[in-house]
C-alpha cells in the first residue's frame, strides 16, 4: 500500500488529470468516477477504462449494468453467514456515499475506495511500464469491517470494450488461443466465456454438479484486445490463479464486446450438513488472501493482432525468467514413443496386472522402428509400477510381469546404446483406497473442511506428493531413468483449504515447480501434459498441449497463440498419432502448430486391454509401424524449426494456413487438399 | 493415468464429472454398446456447427427428403426451412392474418413430394403448405360424432405414402389420431398400454366400485413424438420415465416389432429419426445423450451431450427434435439455445456404420473392407470381431471365426464355427478318433475288469475292507435307491468316505464352472467368484441337511443326524456320475445340439431329486405321502432358514456399515 499525503489533481476539460506519464504512456484519471484513459504517445491512440460519453449515447442498458460500465471496477460482494448466502449485490463508483481518496508517489497512483453503508473498501493502483499498464489490488487494501465480504471484483471490465460495428476482437485463452470478431454471427446465441485459469477448483464440489461440461481449461492467464491498428495483451502476473477471464458479447449485458479479469476471492460452495440432507450453499469464510495484478502491455500497427500479443507474452516470460534459452538445434526431429506396459484389472480375489509390452518387448518395438527409418526418439514407459495403478503408493520392485528391476536396467541400458532416453511415467498426485497413507494427514481439504475425495481416490497434498516422488526419484535413478513424465504437475493446481488455514494455487504452483526442478536436476528431464504457463519454465516436454478449441458458440475462430509463445522454448505434441479422432487434419494441425510427433504403442494387441485401458482402442506397434515411420520423416523434414520460435501465423484462405518462422521458413498447410509444404527461407 | 478416471466415470455417470477434464478433445465423449455396458469409442459424429436463424423457440424438426431442414418455431408463429448449409432458404406461415398464418404451430412434417403438413397447434387444425411455401389447404377437427367431446390439438404428425396422417393430439393417451387424405377420421392408432404396477392391482382387488371411481385413473402415458421410415413403419416415442417400450416400431397394423423392448438409454426420449438404412437415432434426456440403434432396437453408439448451461457446441440445452439426412448429418433443434446443431459423421464413424448395414444385411463379403479399416483404428470395439468373424465365417476360415466370435461372445456365430472347425477336425482325425475311442473303453474295461479281480484277490485289514464297502454301497444306491438307503440306515459310514466323496463333488463343480465349454458358459473366466459359485452350491445342501432333520424329527421321523449327512451325501451320486459326461458334451457339441446336454441336465436334476426323497423315505421310515409332504416342508424350512440368515447378516452388515461410516468420518473428515 502506498503511503503519503492525498492527490487531489485538477480535472481538464474532459474530465480528466494527468497523473503518470512515461516515455511512451501517459494516465490519465478522472477524479469524480475514477475512471483512466492510457494515451500512447507513439501514436496518440487513447485507451479508455470506459465507453466514453459519445459511445453511451445509443446505449440502451439501464440499472446496475449501465452503472457498472461507466466504473472501474465492479465488485461483487455476499455474506459468509445467515441461512440464504444466495444473494450477491455489486458496488461500483455508483454506489451510494462512495468515498474515494488518492495517493500519488513517484511509483504510481493508488485510489482507495470505500463503501460506508457496505462497510467494504478496497485499493486500486496504477502504474506505468515501457510495456503500457500495471494494475493491482493489493490484498492490505481490501477493508471487510461488517457483515459483507468481497466475493469477486472485475477489474477494468470493460477496458478497450468496443461495439460490433469496429474492426478487431477479443482474445480469449481458449485452447492454443481463441478470437471473438466483433463481427461474429455466432456470438448472439452465446451467454459470454468466463472460466477460471488452470480450471475450476476440484475441491469445490459444487463444480462437479454441472452435467457434461468438458473443455479446454485455461492454461495461460492472459488476454486481449485488437481494435483496428492498436491493441492490447493483459497478463494476469499475479494472483492469475484465482482469477476467471470473462468476456462478453453485446446484447447480453450491454451492447459492447468486452473482456477482462474476474478476480475471486471467495467461492460459493455446497454445504452438507448432514449425510441425509440436501447440501445448502454456501460462502468460503477465508479470503484468498492474495495480491492481484494484471499488467496490460500495448502493441501498434503490426503487432496489434495475435501473433504480435503471443510475442509480448513471450517476452514477458523471458523477462520474468521463465523461459530462459532456445532448445538446442537437432539433426532429427524428436518423437516421443510412449510404450505401455500394462495395468492392473480386479480379477476374482486377485489384481491381476495386465501386461501389453514387457521391457525386452519395448527394446524390440523401438530396435524395429529405428531400423524402419524413426532416428530419434525418447521413450516414455507407462504402468511400470508394482501392480501398475493399484496402491498407487507402492512403486517398487518394479512389475514383475514386466521383467522387474534388472529387465527394466537392461532395456534401459540397450536403449542409452541406441542413444535414446527412458522416460517414466508417473502420478503422485492421485492416491488410491488401496494406498497405505490415511486421507486424514495427506488429502488436500474442500472449502467445507472435509478431505477430497474422488471416488475413493483423494487428491494428495503437493508436500505429500514431493516427498513421494523424491523417494522414487533416488530409486529410478539406479535404474538409469532419464526423467520423469508427470501427471497432473502441470495441468491441475488447487487450493487446499486445511483447517489450519488456506493453502492458495500459489503453494501448489510454486511446490511442483520445486519438484519439476528438481527431476531435472536428478535424472536430466521432467515433463507434463497440457503445460500449464506456470511448469513451462521447468520442463523439457509438454504433452497433450492445448491445440482444440473448447467449441464454444462465442469463439469464431481458433488461432497458435499459446504455440507461439512457446515454440523453440519447449518442445510439445499433441494427441498421439494413433488415437486421434481425424487422423489426417489432427496430423496437419500438429505441422501447423509446430508440435513434434508422438505415438502410444503396445506390443500385444490393444484388444487384451478392453477393462484395463480401454482408451488405448488401437495401439499394436505392427499395425501403426508404416504410417508412423510416414508420418515421422514428415515432420522429419522439419527438424530444421526444431529450435526457432515462430514469427508470424496467417490465415490465407478457409482451409490454407501459413506459419513462418525465425529463418524466414514457411509451413504452408492445406486442410482442403489434406497437404503441406515447406518454403525454405532466407537463414535456411 | 488417472486423468482417465474422470472419462471412465463420464462413461458410466452422465450426472457427475470431475471439472478439469483437461484433455484435448470433443466437449462430449462416444461411447458403444458391447451388449452389457458403455465403453470408450473415438468419436463417430462431431459437431459441425450451430445455426441461430433468428428461431425463438424450435419445438420440432424435420428433415426433407431434398435434405431441406424445417423447423417448427413455436414462438414466432413460423416454419423455418434450413438449407443444407444451415441458413435460412425461406419461412412457411403468412405475416397477415388469413388462412396461411400460423399460430404457435409445434409440429412439421414433409412428405416425400415436399407438401409440408404443419401441425398448427394454437389453431386447432393441420396447415399444408406447397414445395413453393404457399397454403394449400386445411384440415380442421374431423366431423364425427365419436371426437365431439374432444379438443382437437395437434402437437405432432406424420403421413404415411398414402396422405393418411397420424397425428399427436395435445396429452392425449388414446394413441395416434388417424386421418383419411379427406381429413375423416379413421380411429386411433398405437396407444401405449397403461403401467399396471402391483398397488393397482391390490386396489382393483380389494376397493369398491366407488372408491375405484375417486383413484386418479391408471391412464396409458401420452406419447411425445412420432416418426415414419421408408417402410412405412411408425415409430412412436415415450418421454418421461417409461422404459418399456419407449420407442415402438409399429406397422400398419398396429404390431409393434420392438416387442415392447427397453431401450438403452431410453428413459427420456424426446424424439427419433431413421435414416435411409433403418438406423435409428434417438436424443434422450435422461441419458442426456444422441443414441444411434440398430434396425431392431439393439444400441450401437452414444454421443454428445445435454447440459442446461451450454455454450459448446455438440453440447445440447433443452434438445426439442431430430432428423438425419441423406448424408447422415444430424440435425437437432434446442429450444434453450434457440438453435439448430449438426452433427457430422466422422470417417471412422462412415466406415463402421456401413460395415454395420452391409453386416445387417448379410454381405459379409462386402462389408469386409470397412471392418478391416474400423479395426485398424480401434480393436476396443466388440462389433469388429462379431463382423470380421461372420466373414471368417463366410470365407472358410473357420478357425479365426472360432476366435472372433469367442472374442464378440456370439454364441450362434461360435456355435457355427465349431460346427465348421469340429467337421473339419473329425474328418481328417476320424481314425484316430475311432481308434482312441476303442483303446480307451478296451482299458477301462480291462482296467475295471482287473481292479475287480484284484480287489477280489487281495486280502485288505478291516478297516480299509469296511471303507471298500461303503463305497461300493455308493455305487449300488444309485440304481438301487431303497435298497441302498437302507443298507445305509443300518451301517455307519465310515467319515473318510463321505469326506471323499463330498471333496469328490466339490472337484467335479469346480472343474464344471472353469471347464465347461464355451457355448454353455459364456463368461470371462477370470472374473468368476469362485467362493461364491460354492456358496450357492454347499449352502443349499447344508441347509436341507439341517431342515431335513429338524423338520422329520418333529414329524416322527426315525433317521438320526448322521444318517440324514449321510443319506445327503450318498444322494449325489447322480451329480458325480453325469457331471463329468456333460462336461466332455459341453466341449464337444454346438448349440444345434444343445438338446443332449438339456436333456443330460434335466434327467440329472430329476434323478437327484428322486435321490433326496427316496432317502427322506428310507431313512426316516415314512410312507409315501408323508415323505412328498416333509420334504416340501423341509424345503420351506430351507427358505425360512435363508431369510432369517439374509435378516441377520443384513442387520450386522449395517451395524458393521455404521462403525465403518464412523471411522470414515473421523479419519478423512474433520
Amino acid at each position: 500500500m502506498y503511503q503519503g499525503e492525498a492527490w487531489k489533481p485538477k480535472p481538464g476539460a474532459d474530465g480528466f488529470a494527468l497523473a503518470l506519464e512515461n516515455e511512451s504512456y501517459a494516465l490519465y484519471i478522472r477524479p469524480d468516477d475514477t475512471q483512466i484513459a492510457v494515451v500512447n504517445k507513439r501514436n496518440g491512440y487513447r485507451w479508455t477504462s470506459n465507453p466514453t460519453e459519445e459511445q453511451l449515447k445509443e446505449e440502451k442498458t439501464k440499472g446496475l449494468p449501465l452503472q457498472n460500465l461507466k466504473s472501474p471496477f465492479a465488485l461483487v460482494f455476499v455474506m459468509t453467514q445467515g441461512k440464504d448466502q444466495t444473494i450477491r449485490d455489486t458496488l461500483n463508483v455508483s454506489s451510494p456515499k462512495m468515498e474515494v481518496a488518492m495517493i500519488k508517489n513517484d511509483k504510481g497512483v493508488q485510489i482507495s475506495y470505500w463503501f460506508p453503508e457496505k462497510k467494504i473498501g478496497l485499493a486500486i493502483q496504477y502504474e506505468l511500464t515501457t510495456q503500457g499498464l500495471k494494475v493491482r489490488v493489493p490484498t492490505d487494501g481490501i477493508r471487510e469491517e461488517g457483515e459483507f465480504v468481497v466475493f469477486t471484483l472485475d477489474l477494468l471490465p470493460y477496458f478497450g470494450a468496443a461495439t460490433s460495428k469496429e474492426d478487431g476482437y477479443l482474445f480469449v485463452p481458449d485452447g492454443p488461443g481463441g478470437l471473438i470478431r466483433f463481427d461474429s454471427e455466432q456470438a448472439d446465441i452465446s451467454r459470454g466465456y468466463n472460466h477460471e485459469v488452470y480450471g475450476s477448483e476440484i475441491t469445490n464440489m459444487a463444480n462437479y454438479t454441472r452435467s457434461g461440461e468438458r473443455r479446454e481449461d485455461i492454461a495461460y492467464p492472459v488476454f486481449g484486445v485488437k481494435k483496428g491498428d492498436n491493441a492490447y495483451v493483459a497478463v494476469l502476473t499475479q494472483g492469475g490463479d484465482s482469477a476467471n477471464i470473462s468476456a462478453m458479447p453485446p446484447g447480453l449485458k450491454t451492447s459492447f464486446y468486452n473482456v477482462n479479469s474476474n478476480q475471486i476471492y471467495r467461492e460459493e460452495y455446497l454445504y452438507q450438513v448432514s449425510r441425509l440432507s440436501t447440501p445448502t450453499k454456501a460462502n468460503q469464510k477465508q479470503r484468498l488472501d492474495r495480491d492481484r495484478e494484471v499488467e496490460y502491455r500495448f502493441l501498434t500497427g503490426e503487432d496489434a493482432g495475435y501473433v504480435g500479443m503471443a510475442k509480448s507474452y513471450r517476452e514477458y516470460l523471458k523477462a520474468n525468467g521463465q523461459l530462459t534459452q532456445t532448445l538446442k538445434p537437432v539433426s532429427h526431429a524428436p518423437m516421443y514413443l510412449k510404450i505401455f506396459g500394462g495395468n492392473f484389472r480386479e480379477a476374482y480375489n486377485r489384481i491381476q496386472y495386465v501386461t501389453a509390452t514387457t521391457f525386452p518387448q519395448a527394446t524390440e518395438i523401438v530396435k524395429s522402428l529405428k531400423d524402419k527409418g524413426m532416428t530419434n526418439a525418447k521413450v516414455i514407459y507407462y504402468g511400470w509400477q508394482d501392480q501398475g495403478d493399484y496402491n498407487m503408493e507402492k512403486r517398487f520392485p518394479i512389475e514383475k510381469s514386466l521383467g522387474g528391476d534388472s529387465e527394466a536396467k537392461k532395456f534401459v541400458s540397450e536403449m542409452k546404446k541406441e542413444n535414446i532416453d527412458v522416460i517414466f511415467q508417473d502420478d503422485f498426485s492421485w492416491i488410491d483406497s488401496a494406498s497405505a497413507s490415511s486421507g486424514k494427514n495427506n488429502a488436500i481439504r474442500g472449502i467445507d473442511g472435509t478431505a477430497f475425495d474422488g471416488y475413493g481416490w483423494y487428491m494428495a497434498k503437493p508436500e505429500k506428493t514431493v516427498r513421494e516422488a523424491y523417494d522414487t526419484i533416488d530409486k529410478l535413478k539406479d535404474i538409469g531413468v532419464a526423467g520423469i513424465h508427470y501427471n497432473m504437475l502441470g495441468e491441475v493446481p488447487f487450493n487446499d483449504y486445511d483447517p489450519s488455514g488456506i493453502r492458495t494455487r500459489e503453494y501448489t504452483i510454486d511446490a511442483y515447480k520445486g519438484l519439476l526442478d528438481y527431476t531435472r536436476k536428478q535424472l536430466g528431464s521432467a515433463s507434463v501434459y497440457r503445460g500449464n504457463a506456470y511448469a513451462v519454465g521447468s520442463v523439457d516436454y509438454i504433452d497433450y498441449f492445448p491445440n482444440e478449441s473448447s467449441y464454444d458458440f462465442m469463439i469464431g475462430e481458433t488461432v497458435p497463440f499459446y504455440p507461439i509463445v512457446l515454440h523453440g522454448y519447449v518442445p510439445y505434441s499433441f494427441d498421439e498419432g494413433n488415437l486421434r479422432n481425424n487422423v489426417e487434419d489432427e496430423f496437419l494441425k500438429a505441422i501447423e502448430y509446430g508440435a513434434i510427433p508422438t505415438y502410444f504403442l503396445t506390443y500385444k494387441d490393444s484388444r487384451d486391454l478392453k477393462y484395463v485401458a480401454s482408451w488405448l482402442f488401437s495401439s499394436q506397434y505392427e499395425k501403426w509401424a508404416d504410417r508412423l515411420v510416414k508420418e515421422y520423416k514428415d515432420f522429419d523434414a522439419l527438424s530444421g524449426l526444431f529450435s526457432q520460435t515462430i514469427v508470424n501465423h496467417e490465415k490465407l484462405t478457409a482451409n490454407r494456413f501459413v506459419t513462418t518462422y525465425e529463418d524466414g521458413t514457411k509451413v504452408i498447410v492445406d486442410y482442403g487438399n489434406k497437404s503441406f509444404k515447406v518454403e525454405k527461407g532466407g537463414g535456411a | 493415468m488417472k486423468r482417465l478416471l474422470a472419462f471412465l466415470l463420464l462413461a458410466t455417470t452422465a450426472l457427475l464429472v470431475a471439472p478439469g477434464t483437461s484433455l484435448a478433445r470433443l466437449p462430449y465423449p462416444t461411447n458403444f454398446y458391447d451388449g452389457s455396458q458403455w465403453l470408450r469409442i473415438q468419436a463417430v459424429y462431431t459437431p459441425a456447427a450451430a445455426f441461430g436463424a433468428d428461431l425463438e423457440e424450435p419445438v420440432d424438426l424435420q428433415v426433407g427428403p431434398d435434405d431441406k431442414v424445417y423447423v417448427a418455431d413455436k414462438k414466432t408463429d413460423k416454419v423455418v426451412v434450413l438449407g443444407t448449409d444451415g441458413q435460412p432458404i425461406r419461412t412457411l406461415g403468412d405475416e397477415e392474418d388469413g388462412p396461411g398464418k400460423l399460430s404457435g404451430p409445434e409440429g412439421v412434417f414433409v412428405t416425400s413430394d415436399n407438401l409440408v403438413y404443419v401441425a398448427d397447434t394454437g389453431n386447432q387444425r393441420i396447415a399444408v403448405f406447397g414445395a413453393d411455401g404457399a397454403f394449400v389447404r386445411e384440415y380442421k377437427k374431423p366431423e364425427t360424432t365419436l371426437l365431439a367431446s374432444q379438443r382437437f390439438v395437434p402437437v405432432k404428425l406424420v403421413v404415411d405414402r398414402r396422405g393418411v396422417m397420424y397425428v399427436q393430439t395435445s396429452s392425449s393417451y388414446q394413441g395416434l389420431l388417424r386421418m383419411s387424405q379427406d381429413g375423416e377420421f379413421m380411429g386411433y392408432f398405437g396407444a401405449n398400454k397403461a403401467q399396471q404396477s402391483v398397488l393397482s392391482w391390490v386396489k382393483k382387488l380389494i376397493l369398491n366400485k366407488e372408491q375405484l371411481a375417486k383413484e386418479t385413473p391408471n391412464l396409458p402415458k401420452p406419447i411425445t413424438n412420432v416418426s415414419i421410415d421408408q417402410d412405412g413403419f411408425i415409430y412412436t416415442s415415450t418421454g418421461g420415465d417409461y422404459g418399456k417400450g419407449a420407442i415402438r416400431k409399429l406397422n400398419a397394423g398396429g404390431v409393434d416389432s420392438f416387442k415392447n423392448k427397453t431401450l438403452e438409454h431410453g428413459h427420456g426420449i424426446v424424439d427419433t429419426a431413421i435414416d435411409k438404412e433403418g438406423f435409428l437415432y434417438n436424443v434422450d434426456m435422461d441419458s442426456a445423450r444422441v443414441n444411434i440403434y440398430d434396425r431392431n432396437g439393439k444400441a450401437l453408439f452414444a454421443f454428445g451431450f445435454i447440459d442446461n448451461n451450454t455454450q459448446q457446441y455438440g453440447v445440447l440445452g433443452f434438445p426439442t427434435g431430430l432428423g438425419v439426412d441423406s448424408k447422415y448429418n444430424i440435425w437437432i433443434a434446442d429450444s434453450r439455445t434457440k438453435t439448430i446443431q449438426k452433427y457430422a459423421r466422422t470417417e471412422f464413424g462412415s466406415d463402421v456404420l456401413s460395415a454395420l448395414v452391409l453386416y445387417m444385411d448379410g454381405k459379409y463379403e462386402e462389408s469386409k473392407p470397412y471392418w478391416e479399416r474400423v479395426d485398424a483404428r480401434n480393436e476396443m470395439y466388440t462389433g469388429i470381431y462379431q463382423g470380421l468373424g461372420k466373414v471368417y465365417l463366410h470365407e472358410g476360415k473357420y478357425g479365426d471365426a472360432l476366435d472372433y466370435m469367442k472374442e464378440a461372445f456370439d454364441k450362434d456365430g461360435y456355435s457355427k464355427a465349431f460346427w465348421e472347425v469340429r467337421l473339419d477336425w473329425l474328418q481328417n482325425h476320424f481314425v484316430g478318433l475311432a481308434g482312441g475311442l476303442v483303446a480307451f473303453f478296451a482299458v477301462v474295461t480291462l482296467g475295471v475288469r482287473w481292479l475287480r479281480k484284484w480287489l477280489g484277490r487281495k486280502k485288505f485289514s478291516e478297516f480299509w475292507s469296511k471303507q471298500l464297502t461303503d463305497l461300493r454301497t455308493f455305487g449300488f444306491t444309485m440304481f438301487h435307491p431303497y435298497q441302498g438307503f437302507y443298507k445305509l440306515k443300518e451301517t455307519k459310514v465310515s467319515p473318510l468316505v463321505t469326506i471323499l466323496i463330498l471333496v469328490a463333488v466339490l472337484l467335479v463343480k469346480i472343474l464344471s464352472v472353469y471347464e465347461t465349454g464355451f457355448l454353455f458358459h459364456p463368461v470371462d473366466l477370470s472374473q468368476i467368484d469362485l467362493v461364491r459359485e460354492l456358496e450357492f452350491f454347499v449352502l443349499p445342501w447344508i441347509t436341507w441337511i439341517i431342515a431335513n432333520y429338524l423338520v422329520c424329527s418333529v414329524k416322527d421321523g426315525e433317521g438320526k443326524f448322521r444318517e440324514v449327512v449321510q443319506g445327503s451325501t450318498f444322494a449325489l451320486m447322480p451329480y458325480l456320475f453325469f457331471s463329468v459326461p456333460l462336461l466332455v458334451l459341453s466341449n464337444v457339441v454346438t448349440l444345434d445340439e444343445k438338446v443332449i446336454i438339456g436333456t443330460l441336465t434335466s434327467v440329472m436334476t430329476l434323478w437327484l431329486g428322486a435321490m433326496f426323497i427316496v432317502m427322506t423315505q428310507v431313512i426316516h421310515n415314512f410312507d409315501f405321502m408323508e415323505t412328498i409332504k416333509n420334504s416340501a416342508i423341509t424345503v420351506f424350512a430351507i427358505g425360512t432358514i435363508w431369510l432369517f440368515g439374509f435378516i441377520v447378516f443384513g442387520l450386522s452388515y449395517n451395524l458393521y456399515d455404521f462403525f465403518y461410516q464412523l471411522y470414515k468420518e473421523v479419519s478423512f473428515y474433520r
